[in-house]
């Protein structure tokens, strides 16, 4: 068994290179499907690794090249393994999802590199995660994030081409500053594996350590989308097909929690509490501005985008608080807290992806983005809105599904540890609880927002536009409905995999989740919760005289109920926005146009809304304007003058011959 | 000053409210009223018998009576009859006026709007027969033509006490 499961993850790398090159074969169909069955294969064999990883743990695995002076290449160990079968298990649903949903795009998109471009980027992805080194991690690092900036210019448009530029500069940065870290810690010697830096990180000077943290953290943290570096993410993510959001969203900011967690856990000495208030501070911020911007935005995509930076923060809040206590010698709330932050990721990126895959579907049916043209889908698509409620529920964190229990886990031991004689970490545990809390709240109204507008009520497009909409075919519905199914039994099964994450060989029972005092049953939540719907169910069929029922449109009282009198995405986000305008300074306008110069009143008035982000017109733009008006400066120095770059030669020449001498 | 005089007024301004001695007590309303009271506690269970009004195009004469059924002499919510707000809570629909054509639609979209079964009662002279508009151009006439009709209160207008022992009639011996 253990012989064979090393070539099972090279079988897995591999496939995915085959798929690429077999998208490249032309612009056929049969290329593109081709294509995306050998990345389903690639992402099956990535899963079938991944388990055998679960299933014994303390072998790991590794794959070695014997002739290569820096064996071995590759490795999984359990962590890892965690992450890849994420990374395989999106893959898969994305690869099955994409043949039908990009026949509809044929045109609008270059099937070939774009199929192409989707394999490198899974490929730098599983590289990633495999690699034992920073060089192999950084290659597929790069590949990750080259292949992911020509997946977001993929239409072609304007627009796109603006969001990928600015993720291309911000993810060149974030990859600079964790290739300088790695460099520091390595000092010198870039070929070490992850064990050597180990312990070169433990003799290095005192600054190294500091330094080294805060890139990391700025690398990696601008590639999750942790605020203040994460303007690109709300731009870029719903700019590309939506099974490449799926990745991004789902897998991608996951990467950079495995690269964090990574070298924080692995590589780096155990972090202060210095460190861990600043990795709890950023998750903070980033929880509430993010799921702020997601219970406001009208962009169906963006609110997703939000809601992934949202949830970004809650995952560091929980890596920050458990740092936290294992820098105060609080080993229970270490232990508990950051195997819910892992549960987190792994739930998240379950919904997160179910849900980018949704949005292809809706954004097709509408063909457009915008959440105030949509809504009535509930009627045209039944099944699909039911998987798309739960998703929507299950991203809110709502009982009974998968993410409500990681965060069940979170409070429940930020509560039990408020006894402790320690006023300092009282007041972290409590500010973080009243945090997380609120952000858990405005979650809520951010999902609402997103189901009720798009699914409910009558459709806010033309006439009979939704008559026509293209359903979703099996292929795309098979994937969102296996996500559905995973989210629903993330619940149930909610105890064992967090017995897996632990590592805990003997857990006294698979079905029972304990934090301190406090134990759930999840599987028995469930269970109530379905008895509640069928208890109902009967009682209606019992109590009320159904042979009575006639059906007849709503009482209307004369008026024609239309799509007009609507609950529309502004007006619904109102209340949050109306609270927070000091930190959202939204600009509103009406403008009054006259239409008979004689009488004022009959008039033609338009509402503008923006909504603005702070950290742009007060971080980067005067940041953008500072360097551009440096440039012009230096430009000064062109002037064309012969004689005067003779005499910067010159002048250059002395002053290297004055450092070198 | 103006919070002054209100004050005045409230205080020591005369005495505008009668004691209800003053008013001449009528007997035949009182019984009809109580045995209605009895009829619809009996079949009801003890909630009240909800009427929902509909104008098929009346002079308003008749919605003049059913306004009046509210005030505070004849008061027929002790009686265990209330007007509702939308044909999703009646119990009962009046229709009043020989139903127009413009109005015929409402006429019906209430009528199946309401849950069933439900008594219809065609309030005055319009709504029985098309009263003096009858065989117009512009009127369908009776409110029979357009929807069921359980009882018909003729009068031009019909007042209220005549309205109330009409109801306690189809009440007590239902068609």
């Amino acid at each position: 068994m253990s012989f064979f499961i090393p070539y099972l993850l090279f079988a897995s790398l591999s496939l995915t290179v085959i798929s690429g090159i077999a998208a490249l074969g032309g612009r056929a169909m049969i290329f593109h499907k081709l294509s995306q069955i050998f990345l389903a294969l690639s992402g099956l064999l990535g899963m079938a690794a991944s388990v055998a990883v679960f299933l014994s743990p303390e072998i790991g695995m590794r794959v070695s090249i014997a002739s290569a002076k820096f064996s071995p290449v590759f490795g999984l160990d359990l962590f890892g393994a965690v992450f890849f079968f994420l990374v395989s298990l999106v893959s898969v649903l994305c690869a099955v999802y994409a043949v039908p949903y990009l026949r509809s795009y044929r045109t609008t998109y270059h099937l070939p590199s774009l199929n192409a471009l989707v394999a490198a980027f899974v490929l730098g992805m599983q590289i990633v995660i495999v690699s034992t080194g920073p060089f192999p991690f950084m290659i597929g690092w790069e590949i990750m994030s080259l292949a992911s900036f020509f997946l977001v210019v993929s239409d072609r448009s304007a627009e796109s081409v603006r969001a990928a530029l600015l993720y291309l500069v911000m993810t060149h940065l974030g990859a600079a500053a964790i290739l300088a870290a790695f460099l520091l810690l390595a000092q010198g010697s870039f070929f070490a594996d992850f064990s050597l830096l180990t312990n070169l990180a433990g003799t290095a000077p005192a600054w190294v350590l500091p330094v080294s943290f805060g890139l990391f953290l700025f690398g990696f943290g601008s590639k999750s989308g942790l605020v203040p570096f994460h303007v690109w993410l709300p731009e870029a993510h719903p700019a590309a097909p939506s099974h490449v959001s799926a990745l991004m969203s789902g897998v991608m900011l996951k990467i950079a929690i495995y690269g964090f967690l990574r070298v924080t856990l692995f590589l780096l000495p155990p972090i202060g509490t210095t460190a861990s208030l600043v990795i709890l501070g950023f998750g903070l911020l980033t929880a509430l501005y993010g799921v702020l911007y997601a219970a406001l935005d009208r962009d169906f995509k963006r609110t997703l985008a939000f809601s992934s930076i949202e949830n970004i923060g809650l995952i560091f809040t929980m890596i920050g608080i458990s740092f936290f206590a294992a820098s105060r010698g609080l080993e229970v709330l270490f232990e508990v807290v950051f195997s819910a932050a892992v549960f987190f990721t792994i739930a998240h990126a379950l919904f997160k992806s179910g849900l980018f895959l949704i949005s292809g579907v809706v954004v097709r049916a509408f063909h457009s983005r915008s959440l105030e043209k949509m809504g009535g889908l509930s009627k045209r698509l039944p099944v699909f809105s039911a998987f798309f409620c739960i998703l929507a529920l299950a991203a809110a964190s709502l009982p009974p599904f998968g993410p409500f229990f990681g965060e069940w886990m979170f409070f429940q031991s930020l509560l039990g540890h408020f006894s402790l004689h320690d006023p300092f970490v009282n007041a972290i545990l409590l500010l973080t609880f009243a945090i997380s809390a609120l952000v858990g709240g405005l979650a809520i109204f951010a999902m609402v927002k997103l189901f009720a507008l798009s699914m409910l009520a009558e459709s806010r497009s033309p006439e009979n536009a939704l008559e026509h909409c293209e359903r979703p075919a099996w292929g795309e519905m098979f994937s969102i409905g296996v996500f559905t199914l995973s989210v629903l039994l993330l619940g149930p099964f909610a105890p064992a995999v967090m017995a897996l994450i632990r590592g805990e060989a003997a857990v006294p029972s698979l079905w029972l989740l304990s934090v301190g005092s406090a134990a759930i049953q999840p599987s028995v939540l469930l269970l109530f919760l379905f008895a509640c719907v069928l208890a109902v169910w009967i009682l209606r069929r019992l109590m009320s005289r159904v042979e009575h029922e006639r059906a007849y449109h709503r009482w209307d009282c004369g008026a024609p109920v239309n799509a007009s009198m609507e609950y529309t995405a502004t007006a619904f986000s109102a209340p949050i926005r109306f609270f927070f305008r000091l930190i959202l300074r939204t600009k509103k306008s009406v403008d009054v146009l006259p239409v008979l110069a004689t009488n004022p009143w009959i008039a033609s008035k338009s509402f503008n809304m923006n909504l603005r982000s702070i950290w742009m017109d007060f971080g980067y733009l005067p940041l953008g304007r500072f360097f551009i008006g440096l440039s012009l400066q230096v430009k000064k120095i062109q002037s064309g003058n012969i004689r005067f770059y003779l005499f910067l030669i010159f002048a250059a020449l002395i002053l290297t011959l004055r450092i070198a001498l | 000053m103006y919070i002054l005089n209100l004050f005045q007024t409230l205080f020591l301004g005369p005495k505008v409210t009668e004691h209800p001695s003053a008013f001449a007590s009528d007997d035949e309303l009182e019984t009809a009223g109580s045995e209605l009271k009895r009829i619809i506690d009996a079949l009801y269970g003890g909630r009240s018998l909800r009427i929902r009004a509909v104008d098929g195009g009346s002079t308003n004469a008749e919605e003049i009576e059913l306004t009046a059924l509210g005030n505070a002499y004849y008061d027929i919510e002790r009686f265990g009859l209330s007007f509702v707000a939308s044909p999703r809570h009646a119990d009962m629909l009046f229709v009043t006026g020989p139903v127009t054509r413009n109005l015929e639609t409402a006429v019906k979209t209430t009528y199946e709007a309401t849950p069933h079964p439900c008594i219809v009662v065609a309030v005055g002279d319009g709504a029985c027969t098309g009263g003096i508009w009858k065989d117009s151009y512009a009127v369908v006439g009776a409110v029979e033509n357009v929807i069921p009709v359980h009882l018909k209160i003729p009068g031009d207008p019909p007042s209220p006490a005549q309205i109330l022992k009409a109801l306690m009639g189809v009440l007590k011996h239902p068609a």
